[in-house]
């Protein structure tokens, strides 16, 4: 019976871009992390794909359970991740600046990757059991989604880790907007988003934050200092000119004028050895799983199921809007991950669950 | 369980993710053209910074040809030395490396200080030398920690430094002909600016003699090393950057095998030991220069090394001109000059009387009365009864203050020049001078006044303003005893020139060659007390006034003032094989200043071609 349903109803794009994205992600990642005075495959390669392994039988168990089950699961899950957040805040183990690891015995995550889909889980959650026919949310009406969000993200800020909070800031905010709010919020909404932020700035962020923003504002002040990071990413990314150097070949990351390349910075290592055609065909292959996220979440038969979709959706478009924002220079960098190419578990399981969760909605629409 | 599968409650909220979507789009299409402009439009720029920061490129120098004598003997040859050079550029951390460069090479921090200044004042890519011609032990040492160097953990930071491997010249342990092979130096600042070969500063160039003129032979092409640097300034040199790590050989420069004789040289350098003077030794048949000698010199070991600047300073400014090659600078030729004032007058008919005998016979009492002035024969007493035989063989001024006469200047020039004199003999050295022979024209374009009849008695016996190189005097002598050929003189085997044809007559070369062989043969001649039991030679001898006899006695003597002595022969005296030319500056007579080191050169030579000598 599931056997069947299984294979007629997968969502078999959607499965495939997927699949191409994690195949060119270990091939970048074997390039990213080369060390060109050993040669080699690196062990984080293996240990990538040890995660993809443990990520995709998570998303099979995920696939395997109705998804409207989870939906009596999101408090449970959602209070999960706030307690695992508290922890990372008082016992969290510092790296590079941001203080979200977790290390349970011989195994290191990040909690926030977790609060990420509970808090798409508990919205999509909220929206579905509040429907507000024919009319948009009143200011009043956000306050209980609010709370839901901004717990988390307090915690997290209190982690200094700008990244996933501004990505949850906008994953929030896009997802409130998409569940259609009154102009009246969209005005304060603006007008705390401007004061908050500069007295975020002012007051909240640790001197390696700022210094991010502001080499972000001007990066040729200070070229081997703070706007180091990004001059030597839009160096890598332009260096790699229309077709590339030729896979293996971007030494502009081998020889580590790149930082954190395997993480962070994985796109440059890719658009340096492929050049803008590459890129392009990966930008394609995110853009082709979002249509196909997108278009499981249109086709969901009830609302549940519609704001999950597109929670998880948004929630994928969100890290890869604001790591190649970042990477290119077009927004400040915040330290967020690429889905499905830069190296981590924790991010590669979070993203693959998330997938997992669309492929479910797609496949149980026939069900009613 | 609040499940809503009300059309109502799903399809409005289900149109907005169209709008969703949308706006999702336009954000990638935004990152889209970002890349855009990032990788194609801007590409180049990006391409080339990204260039900038991973090469390196070192210079290697290329080895000198070397200069070998005509029988294969080594004259210079290189030895490897290493410079330490440091390119700012690649410089991370200026005190650190001034710290390990204490530590490790000994550099005191003044001199760093220096070397930092110098970088804040040229492209930061141009290598600056911090010293020239380290220690091995030194070059050793670096080379180690720079190849151990990992990470920054490591005590040592060498990035930026680099030890450059430099050929340097090196001489047999005993030099010969320093100032003839000349000296290899840093390329100058308008050989820089004006050279098409592409010099870059630190480049080695012949700077003076062989080195010189034949510098774009021996020089060679420099190669490059293009390294490959990580962003912490160390060099990667694994497979895969190899494509990028070009190493261009440097291109050897071609060794030159010269016509010169190296133990020749020595028996020459060795006759002008303590003295200042030149000896040329040519193959008369051939034009090879068999010997171009020059004393004073200096060690050319000395100076290929690392000298101080003091050292420096007090060789060229030695009063002796340690630099100078004599055998190029024009002297006054005194009576050696006599054998062409000889040949004017047999081929203009004014010894034979247009070929007739009675021949030009003159009594010599001593000197000559003319124009009111007293001409005076060296020989205070007088040759008495003199033809133009022994006038050569015992140098009777006398008779040929007369010849002057009847010849005038610019019949004398005219042989003069046919012999070579006043002109480049075509040697090829840029040292080498014209030397001078007046005529009439000369002395009104000069000094806008009329020759004076009282100059040609002068001009005959080798005085007044005629000035010839030793050089020169050796090809002359060569051209009036080889059946008046006029070889031009080389130091290059196989460059030998097509000799110029004279249009003397036999006879009278061979009456002059008689003549020159009684110089040293008969006891009357001037050079009899050179004779040699060994070798036979014939030749003149020659003592050429720095200065009147009266202006002399009036500075009351002095070694500067003394005559310049030369001696100009050619041997053996039957079948000539060489010319010889020997000058001693202000060694006093010519018979016993320069003959004697002209014989012992033959004799050596003579010795060279007996059987058991090959």
């Amino acid at each position: 019976m599931f056997q069947q349903k299984f294979r007629s109803h997968l969502h078999l794009p959607l499965l495939s871009a997927t699949g191409f994205l994690l195949a060119i992600g270990i091939l970048n990642l074997h390039s990213a992390t080369l060390d060109v005075t050993t040669g080699g495959v690196s062990s984080l390669v293996w240990s990538q794909i040890v995660s993809m392994v443990v990520a995709g039988g998570l998303g099979l168990l995920v696939l395997m359970i109705d998804y409207r089950f989870f939906s009596h699961m999101v408090l449970p899950f959602y209070f999960l991740s706030l307690i695992l957040l508290l922890l990372v805040a008082l016992f969290g183990k510092e790296v590079a600046g941001n203080q979200n690891w977790l290390v349970l015995g011989p195994l290191t995550f990040q909690p926030s990757e977790l609060a990420k889909l509970a808090l798409v889980l508990i919205l999509a959650r909220y929206f579905s059991d509040n429907p507000a026919y024919g009319r948009r949310y009143s200011l009043v009406e956000l306050i209980r989604p609010s709370l839901l969000i901004l717990l988390p993200l307090g915690l997290i800020l209190s982690g200094k880790d700008i990244g996933s909070a501004f990505l949850l800031l906008v994953l929030s905010a896009s997802f409130l907007f998409f569940a259609g709010v009154e102009k009246r919020v969209w005005i304060l909404f603006l007008v705390a988003l401007i004061v908050g932020g500069t007295l975020a700035y002012r007051f909240a962020l640790s001197p390696h934050q700022k210094s991010r923003i502001s080499a972000f504002l001007t990066p040729k002040e200070d070229p081997k200092g703070t706007g180091y990071h990004l001059m030597q990413s839009k160096i890598t990314v332009g260096s790699g000119k229309l077709i590339g150097r030729g896979y293996l070949r971007g030494l502009h990351s081998k020889l580590l004028y790149l930082p954190e390349k395997h993480t962070d910075f994985i796109f440059p290592v890719l658009a340096e050895e492929w050049g803008f055609v590459g890129s392009t065909v990966v930008l394609a292959l995110y853009a082709l799983l979002l249509t196909f996220g997108f278009s499981i979440a249109s086709k969901a038969r009830e609302r549940f199921g519609l704001f999950l979709g597109v929670g998880l959706t948004l929630l994928i478009f969100w890290q890869v809007a604001i790591n190649l924002g970042g990477v290119l220079g077009i927004i400040p960098l915040t330290g967020v991950t690429l889905p499905l190419l830069s190296y981590g578990g924790s991010s590669m399981v979070s993203i693959l669950v998330a997938i997992a969760l669309l492929l479910n909605i797609s496949m149980r629409r026939f069900i009613f | 369980m609040a499940q809503d599968f009300s059309e109502e409650g799903v399809k409005e909220i289900s149109s907005r993710v169209v709008f969703c979507y949308g706006a999702v789009f336009v954000l990638l299409l935004f990152i889209l053209s970002r890349l855009f402009v990032l990788q194609v439009v801007r590409g180049q720029f990006f391409w080339i910074i990204a260039s900038e920061h991973k090469f390196k490129e070192i210079r290697i120098p290329p080895p000198r040809g070397l200069l070998l004598d005509r029988h294969g003997q080594l004259l210079v040859e290189n030895r490897a030395s290493f410079d330490l050079i440091l390119i700012p550029q690649h410089v991370h951390d200026w005190t650190a490396v001034a710290k390990t460069l204490g530590q490790l090479a000994g550099i005191p921090e003044k001199l760093f200080d220096e070397v930092k200044r110098r970088a804040g004042r040229q492209p930061p890519f141009y290598p600056i030398r911090i010293l020239d011609d380290i220690p091995y032990e030194i070059a050793a040492r670096i080379r180690v920690h720079e190849a151990m160097a990992q990470g920054g953990g490591d005590p040592y930071d060498l990035r930026g430094v680099e030890v450059i491997p430099k050929p340097l010249r090196r001489y047999p342990d005993l030099p010969v002909g320093a100032l003839t092979l000349g000296l290899v130096g840093e390329v100058s600042e308008t050989q820089l600016k004006n050279s098409p070969v592409g010099f870059k500063p630190g480049d080695l160039v012949g700077t003076s003699g062989i080195e010189k003129a034949f510098d774009p032979v021996l020089r060679g092409i420099p190669g490059t090393i293009r390294k490959v640097i990580d962003a912490r300034g160390r060099e990667v040199s694994v497979p895969e950057v190899r494509f990028l790590t070009g190493v261009k050989r440097p291109v050897p420069g071609k060794d030159l095998r010269l016509t010169l004789d190296r133990d020749l040289q020595r028996v020459a350098e060795k006759g002008l030991e303590g003295r200042s003077g030149a000896v040329v030794v040519l193959d008369l048949r051939s034009g090879e220069v068999l010997v171009l000698a020059s004393l004073p010199s200096f060690d050319p070991n000395r100076l290929a090394a690392n000298i101080s600047g003091e050292e420096w300073k007090r060789l060229i400014t030695d009063p002796r001109k340690l630099f100078l090659n004599r055998a190029l600078q024009s002297y006054p030729p005194g009576s050696t000059f006599k054998p062409v004032t000889a040949l004017a007058g047999l081929e203009e008919g004014e010894v034979t009387q247009r070929g007739e005998p009675p021949e030009m016979r003159i009594y010599c009492p001593g000197g000559f009365h003319f124009g009111g002035r007293f001409f005076r024969c060296w020989q205070e007493a007088g040759h008495g009864s003199v033809g133009l035989h022994q006038a050569l063989t015992a140098s009777c001024d006398t008779f040929f203050y007369q010849l002057g006469l009847k010849l005038g200047v610019d019949r004398i020039a005219r042989y003069a020049s046919l012999l070579g004199l006043g002109q480049k003999t075509g040697l090829g050295l840029t040292e080498e001078k014209r030397g001078l022979v007046p005529t009439t024209d000369w002395k009104r374009r000069t000094f806008g006044s009329e020759w004076l009849p009282g100059e040609n008695l002068s001009v005959a016996v080798g005085q007044g303003a005629l000035l010839v190189t030793p050089l020169q005097n050796a090809v002359m002598i060569a051209t009036l005893v080889n059946g008046g050929k006029r070889i031009t003189p080389h130091l290059i085997q196989g460059q030998e020139a097509i000799p110029e044809e004279t249009p003397f007559s036999e006879d009278h070369l061979k009456r002059i060659r008689e003549a020159l062989i009684d110089v040293v043969a008969d006891p009357s001649g001037t050079a009899y007390g050179s004779r040699s039991s060994i070798a036979t030679f014939g030749g003149k001898t020659g003592t050429a006034q720095v200065i009147s006899e009266e202006g002399r006695q009036r500075a009351g003597g002095g070694e500067s003032l003394k005559d310049h002595a030369w001696f100009v022969a050619f041997a053996p005296a039957r079948d000539p094989e060489i010319a010889v030319s020997v000058l001693v500056e202000h060694g006093g007579f010519g018979a016993s200043a320069a003959a004697p080191i002209a014989k012992a050169v033959i004799e050596k030579y003579a010795e060279g071609l007996a059987p058991e000598g090959k």
